[in-house]
Parts: structure tokens; C-alpha cells; sequence
């Protein structure tokens, strides 16, 4: 149960990066997730708020929803017998939360025999499952669920695999790609970083396609409007592609700051050998390394001499970390609100012990994992609980949040969507409840400092704290994902419509006070007022297209004046354009009609209109007095 | 003067846009929508963008026709060159516009 969920992969923020991680370990951060979801368990049971001290307000005090104790489910744990990897679903009372414990060796044979025997979770005994980050978790759950209307909180699937039929109601909990490109350049921004080259590194399990990776960052740039001069993309570990990227950097020369992504795996060494041998450690540049998993500590592990190439990278590096429920800083550092891993998770002991034991020992199927007691109960509070431990914790708050704020007491997409509160993991709200939103999303950056040691002549590093984001202390505005219209926008939509409005408005009284003028009255003052009315109408769409959803329209009222643009647009210039045509018409047919045109004139029968025209009094008149010296000119 | 006469084409365009303005609206009225991390935009059913902008191009294309006809008639008393080159104007804008419209498929440009 448990099982370290990133087992075999050697992580750079290990303290020693030759550490190589024990099953032990493995073991123990399995164990410490499990720890914290049941500490999330009890907490939500007795509304208690040590932990996420807002997140229990939106409780009402009358729901009557708890999490069954483990020890009365011990029953239902036979659901381990059925398929290994380990259920625990707590279905027992009448309000039903499910609970997913899941390893990662999930194998396709099992999961095949776990639907043979009909087992099946449907909405009638567990409304909501869990999982931990993993890939494979994921898809095994997703098969499970196929065809069910169950909901799903995972650490692990990608974009892509959310969007497929497979994951039927999966709401991601860890932070998407995109938003943390977002918040990389809300801080370049800030920063005003205005030389931008971009070093690619993709993962292996981005929530991208390899095809929208590149694009993505186009876009959020394109979005923050943060000049991105330069990209590479380094597909594979070859060092002679990272010198051939780095180049490109190098001769895009507007290049100065250049930002990393660095890959877990990647060798920090190498890319300093290389920036060195291209001549990019000198004080032109600047370097920052983005990796969430990347440890401020991590720049302790070297000792080097002061003039090597990673000491001359560092000292023009910062790094810069993204504050999510994964990152290794949420469960390394003594982060002051993370009471986690403070006061209540220290001040945890035997209880929750016996709790996991007693989960442990009755799940069928899990003898082979032998706990030490002893370990368990000696040291096992002692250090923070395993990466995710934060996000495990929200996820089950917001599960037990969601059923309590909904009338029949349900966890559904909806409201899953809707809860939202400050976790432990940051603000715990789903976008479009596909991701954690980005706003507010946290960040750290790091200068990295070096120490020399005269007696070896050796330097050694440690990292600085230099910004650091909390909840609101932010000074920089963080965009939503929606640009809207500025506000200068409006006001120059406004002024636009204004003239026109007003100039129309004045044609028009300009036509009516002169209309009695002969020239007016040849200029034909009806279609003249039809002319200003066209365009008065033509304006006003300007109005409407100044608003959008950052003036605090609704949809609705987006649409009715999406529908108000199109009549108001295409009457307003039918109006206009017939009024013209009316107007030149009518006005060439009176000559031709009467001065020996007559037979070049395609309508003859409306001569007929002209000669009435003709015995109108301003007609007679102006005739008479003008228009034959005007002609014969 | 009586303008009923010659009014007629425009009495008719005028009832034929309404007539189609309201099975637009009844039918598939332009609806506000955003992509992510895009800006808003009203969505128009291309066809009946289309329409419309048909009903200007035949208004234009007319009434350029008479101006034509008759914008050699002194200035003094006719506008017909204006209105004239005023059109022409329109009519190039009105090319562009469909243009963009073929490049951004369905955005009200």
C-alpha cells in the first residue's frame, strides 16, 4: 500500500545526489501519504482547522458527512483480494466517500480480473476516488471507471489523457505546464526581462503533446506579453545538441537572460561545459534554472573549484521553483503556514499508527510488505511526509467540502468545480476543474551564493531566498487566463462611438435647420436623414463591443449584445447604402427624364415620378432660377 | 417631393434584411465566445455573415452603378461623384474584410 509512487527514479533534490533511494525510503514516504490522508480524514471528522484554517469554514455546521473510520472497513478492504493494488473504499455509512489507495504496479492481467468479478465501483457505493501521482495508477483507475459516471482527483494524468473517453470525470491536482509558464512570465515580467532566450528541456510526462509544448510557450508569452527573442528545444540528453541549441541562443544576440528548464535527469555539469566552451559564463548573461523539482539544496551537493564552469554558472544563476504540493520545498523547508509539517504532523504519534496498521494489516494481498513496528512508531514523525503529502490532504478535504455543500450530499463535477480554498498544498481550486488554477499560484526564487574555502581553495554553494510569493502578497498583477479589454480600451471604444453618434446627430439637425436651403432641398433632406440615421446606428455596435466579461457581463448579456452588433451593423449600413442609392437615383433620373437624355435612361417608367416631382414648388423654383445655367455651363 | 416611389428597393431591402435578421436570431443567434487565453469575440454562423454581407455588396454594387452613370453632372447639384468614390472606398473595405473573414473563420473582423 503505498509504495513511494516515483519509485526507481533518482531525483536531483535528494540531499546527496548519489543517494541511492532505498526500498526503506520508498517505504517510508509510501507510508507518510498514507499518514496524511488519514490525518485528512480525521481533521475533516472533526472539522478541525490546525491544519488549512480556512478550509473547514465552508462547512456547514449541520452536514452530517464523516469519513468512516478505517477500522470499520476492514471488510471492505477484502477489495484487495480481488486486484492488488490496494482499495480502500469507505462505503460503509449511508454517505459514501471513496478513498483510493493505490500502488503503482497495477497490471493489466489483475485489473482484467477485477472487472471479471463484476467489481465495478458505481455511484451507489463510492462517489469520488483519489490517487496518487502516477501514470499508471491513473490509466488502471480510468479502465476500472470506464463507462461510470465516477469522479476522480489524480496526480498523474496528463492533459491529454484527461481529455480521452478513458478518464470518464478526472479533475487534475497538480498544477498544469501552461500555468507555471504563465507565472515564470508574470515574473519575467516583473523583473522587466525584456532579452529573453528560452532553453528547452520537456519531461517525458508533460500534460502536452510534444507538437503544442513549444506553441504553449509561444502563446503564454504572446498572453504576458514577455518578448521571448529565442527558443531551443533539447530532445535528448546528447551534449552535442545542447551546444547546438545553446548556439542558437548565442547568436540570436538579443539574447542576455536565459532561462532553463532543466529535466531531473539532466546533468547541470554538462550544460555548464558547454555555456562555458560557447563563452556564455561571462557577465553578459544571465541564467535561470526553472525546475520544480529542483531543491535549493541541490546546489550544495557541489564542491568545485572557483574557476569551474558550474561555479561561474552559479554565480550568474537564479533559480526559480514553483511553489506547488510537489515541490520539494512544500515538504523539505520550513515553510511557516505548513503546519503540516510544524506542530501537527510532529505532534502525531501511536494513533494514527494503529490507524495505518490496522489498514495494513487487513488489506488481503499486502503480506508481503513487512512494516517495522518499531520504525514506524520511533522516527516516522519525526521528518516531513513524502512530496504530494499536501496535495493528498487537499484532494480529500475538497472531496469531503464538495458532498458537504451539496444538498443530497454528493460529491459531483459541479461542485467539485465550485469548492474552493486555501490548502495546504496553496490555494486549492480547480480550473475548469481540470487543473489548479493558476492565479495566486506561488513561486520562489533563489540567488546562489558561494563560500570559499581558503585551506582547499574549493567553493561551495548555497541558495538564497530573493522573492518569494504567498497568497496576495504579490504585488504584480497576475493575469487570468482570459485576456480582457482593458479598461483603455473602453474608453477609446467610447470616444470612437461618441464622434461618430455626435457627428450623425449633427448632420442630421444641420439637414433640418437648413432643409427649407435650396441646396439642401436638391441634396434631398429624406435620404439625407436616413443617411445620419444609418451611421448613428452603425456607431452604437462600438458601444457594445467595449464591454466584455472584465466589465462584469454576464454571458448572457454577451450574447444579446453579440445579436445587437449584427442588427444594429447591417441595418444601420442597408440604411445608409439604400439611402444613397435612392437618393442618386431619383436625382439622376429627374435629368435624365427631362433634358434629352431620355433614351439612354434604363427606367424610363419612372419619369412618370420625375415629372411629379418636377411640379413640386422648391422643384419649379429652383429649375427656373438655376439649373438651366447650371446645365449649359 | 414624393420620394415613395423611388423609395421602394430600399422599403424592400430593409423588410428582406429584417426578415433574415430574425431567423438569425431565432435560428443561430451570434453567440459571445472565448478560447482559453484568447480574446472574446462574437461568433457568427459564417452563412449568415455571408448573407448579410451579400445584401452590402448588392447595395454597394448598385448604387455604384447609378453614381457612376450620372457623376459627371456638376457638383453643384448632384453628389453622384461623391457618393461615387465614397462607395468605392466601402466596396475595397468590404473586399478585406471578407478576406479576413476567409482567415479567421467565424470571428467578426
Amino acid at each position: 500500500l503505498f509504495p513511494y509512487y516515483r519509485k526507481n527514479r533518482r531525483t536531483i533534490d535528494s540531499n546527496n545526489s548519489s543517494t541511492v533511494v532505498t526500498q526503506a525510503n520508498h517505504q517510508r514516504d509510501g507510508l507518510t501519504l498514507l499518514a496524511t490522508a488519514l490525518l485528512a480524514i480525521q481533521d475533516f471528522n472533526n472539522r478541525s482547522s490546525l491544519i488549512a484554517p480556512t478550509a473547514l469554514d465552508a462547512i456547514s455546521k449541520q452536514c452530517p458527512l464523516f469519513f468512516p473510520p478505517p477500522t470499520i472497513t476492514g471488510k471492505l478492504l477484502a477489495f484487495g483480494a480481488i486486484f492488488r493494488p490496494g482499495f480502500a473504499c469507505y462505503s460503509i455509512l449511508k454517505k459514501l466517500l471513496l478513498f483510493l489507495a493505490y500502488t503503482d504496479s497495477g497490471h493489466s492481467a489483475e485489473i482484467i480480473r477485477a472487472k471479471e468479478s463484476s467489481w465495478v465501483p458505481t455511484n451507489t457505493t463510492c462517489s469520488i476516488i483519489i490517487g496518487p501521482q502516477d501514470n499508471l495508477a491513473a490509466q488502471a483507475v480510468g479502465q476500472l471507471l470506464r463507462g461510470t459516471e465516477m469522479l476522480a482527483i489524480s496526480y498523474g494524468a496528463t492533459a491529454d489523457e484527461l481529455a480521452s473517453s478513458l478518464y470518464p470525470n478526472l479533475a487534475l491536482g497538480t498544477v498544469k505546464w501552461e500555468n507555471r509558464v504563465r507565472t515564470l512570465f508574470h515574473y519575467l515580467k516583473a523583473i522587466r526581462k525584456d532579452d529573453v532566450g528560452i532553453l528547452l528541456r520537456p519531461e517525458d510526462n508533460l500534460d502536452f503533446n510534444n507538437s503544442d509544448f513549444v506553441p504553449m510557450w509561444t502563446r503564454v508569452s504572446r498572453l504576458t506579453g514577455v518578448q521571448i527573442n529565442s527558443f531551443s528545444r533539447v530532445d535528448n540528453r546528447s551534449s552535442s545538441l545542447f551546444k547546438e541549441r545553446l548556439l542558437t541562443l548565442r547568436d540570436a544576440r538579443s539574447v542576455k537572460t536565459i532561462v532553463v528548464t532543466l529535466h531531473r535527469d539532466d546533468n547541470i555539469e554538462v550544460l555548464a561545459e558547454i555555456a562555458d566552451e560557447l563563452g556564455m559564463l561571462t557577465d553578459e548573461y544571465s541564467w535561470i534554472l526553472m525546475d520544480s523539482f529542483l531543491s535549493p539544496r541541490y546546489v550544495s551537493n557541489f564542491q568545485v573549484t572557483a574557476s569551474s564552469p558550474i561555479a561561474r554558472l552559479f554565480e550568474r544563476s537564479e533559480m526559480f521553483q514553483i511553489l506547488d504540493g510537489l515541490s520539494p520545498y512544500f515538504v523539505r523547508e520550513n515553510r511557516n503556514d505548513s503546519l503540516l509539517l510544524q506542530t501537527v504532523w510532529r505532534s502525531q504519534s501511536a494513533d494514527l499508527v494503529d490507524q495505518m496498521n490496522s489498514l495494513l494489516n487487513q488489506t488481503v494481498g499486502f503480506e508481503s510488505i513487512i512494516i517495522d513496528q518499531q520504525f514506524l512508531e520511533r522516527e516516522f514523525f519525526d521528518s516531513a511526509p513524502a512530496q504530494g503529502a499536501s496535495l493528498i490532504y487537499d484532494a480529500i478535504l475538497k472531496a469531503g467540502i464538495s458532498a458537504c455543500n451539496d444538498e443530497e450530499n454528493i460529491v459531483e463535477s459541479g461542485n467539485l468545480c465550485d469548492v474552493a480554498f486555501d490548502g495546504v498544498s496553496g490555494k486549492y481550486e480547480f480550473d475548469e476543474c481540470r487543473s489548479l488554477k493558476s492565479d495566486g499560484l506561488q513561486f520562489a526564487v533563489y540567488s546562489i551564493h558561494k563560500t570559499i574555502d581558503n585551506s582547499t581553495n574549493m567553493v561551495t554553494f548555497a541558495a538564497e531566498l530573493i522573492h518569494q510569493t504567498s497568497n496576495g502578497d504579490w504585488n504584480i498583477e497576475l493575469k487570468s487566463g482570459n485576456p480582457t479589454l482593458s479598461r483603455e480600451a473602453t474608453i477609446v471604444g467610447f470616444t470612437f462611438a461618441g464622434i461618430a453618434l455626435a457627428f450623425s446627430s449633427f448632420c442630421g439637425a444641420f439637414v433640418f435647420y437648413f432643409r427649407k436651403d435650396i441646396i439642401v432641398s436638391i441634396g434631398q433632406p429624406e435620404f439625407l436623414y436616413m443617411v445620419c440615421f444609418g451611421s448613428f446606428l452603425l456607431a452604437l455596435p462600438i458601444i457594445l463591443m467595449s464591454f466584455d466579461e472584465g466589465s462584469g457581463w454576464t454571458d448572457g448579456m454577451l450574447n444579446a449584445s453579440c445579436t445587437g452588433q449584427a442588427w444594429l451593423k447591417y441595418f444601420g449600413i442597408l440604411t445608409v447604402n439604400m439611402a444613397l442609392f435612392s437618393k442618386v437615383w431619383l436625382f439622376g433620373a429627374f435629368i435624365y427624364c427631362n433634358y434629352s437624355l431620355l433614351a439612354h435612361y434604363p427606367f424610363r417608367k419612372s419619369c412618370i415620378v420625375l415629372r411629379k416631382l418636377l411640379k413640386s414648388e422648391g422643384a419649379e423654383e429652383w429649375k427656373s432660377k438655376k439649373l438651366s445655367s447650371l446645365l449649359s455651363s | 417631393v414624393e420620394v415613395k416611389e423611388v423609395i421602394k428597393p430600399f422599403v424592400i431591402l430593409i423588410v428582406l434584411a429584417f426578415v433574415a435578421l430574425i431567423v438569425w436570431t431565432i435560428l443561430e443567434p451570434p453567440e459571445w465566445r472565448r478560447e482559453e487565453g484568447l480574446a472574446g469575440f462574437c461568433y457568427e454562423t459564417w452563412y449568415y455573415g455571408i448573407g448579410m454581407d451579400a445584401a452590402m455588396i448588392i447595395t454597394i454594387s448598385i448604387t455604384l452603378w447609378w453614381a457612376r452613370k450620372t457623376r459627371d453632372l456638376p457638383e453643384e447639384i448632384s453628389d453622384s461623384g461623391r457618393v461615387y468614390q465614397t462607395l468605392v472606398a466601402q466596396f475595397v473595405l468590404l473586399m478585406c474584410k471578407l478576406k479576413l473573414k476567409q482567415h479567421f473563420h467565424g470571428v467578426t473582423v
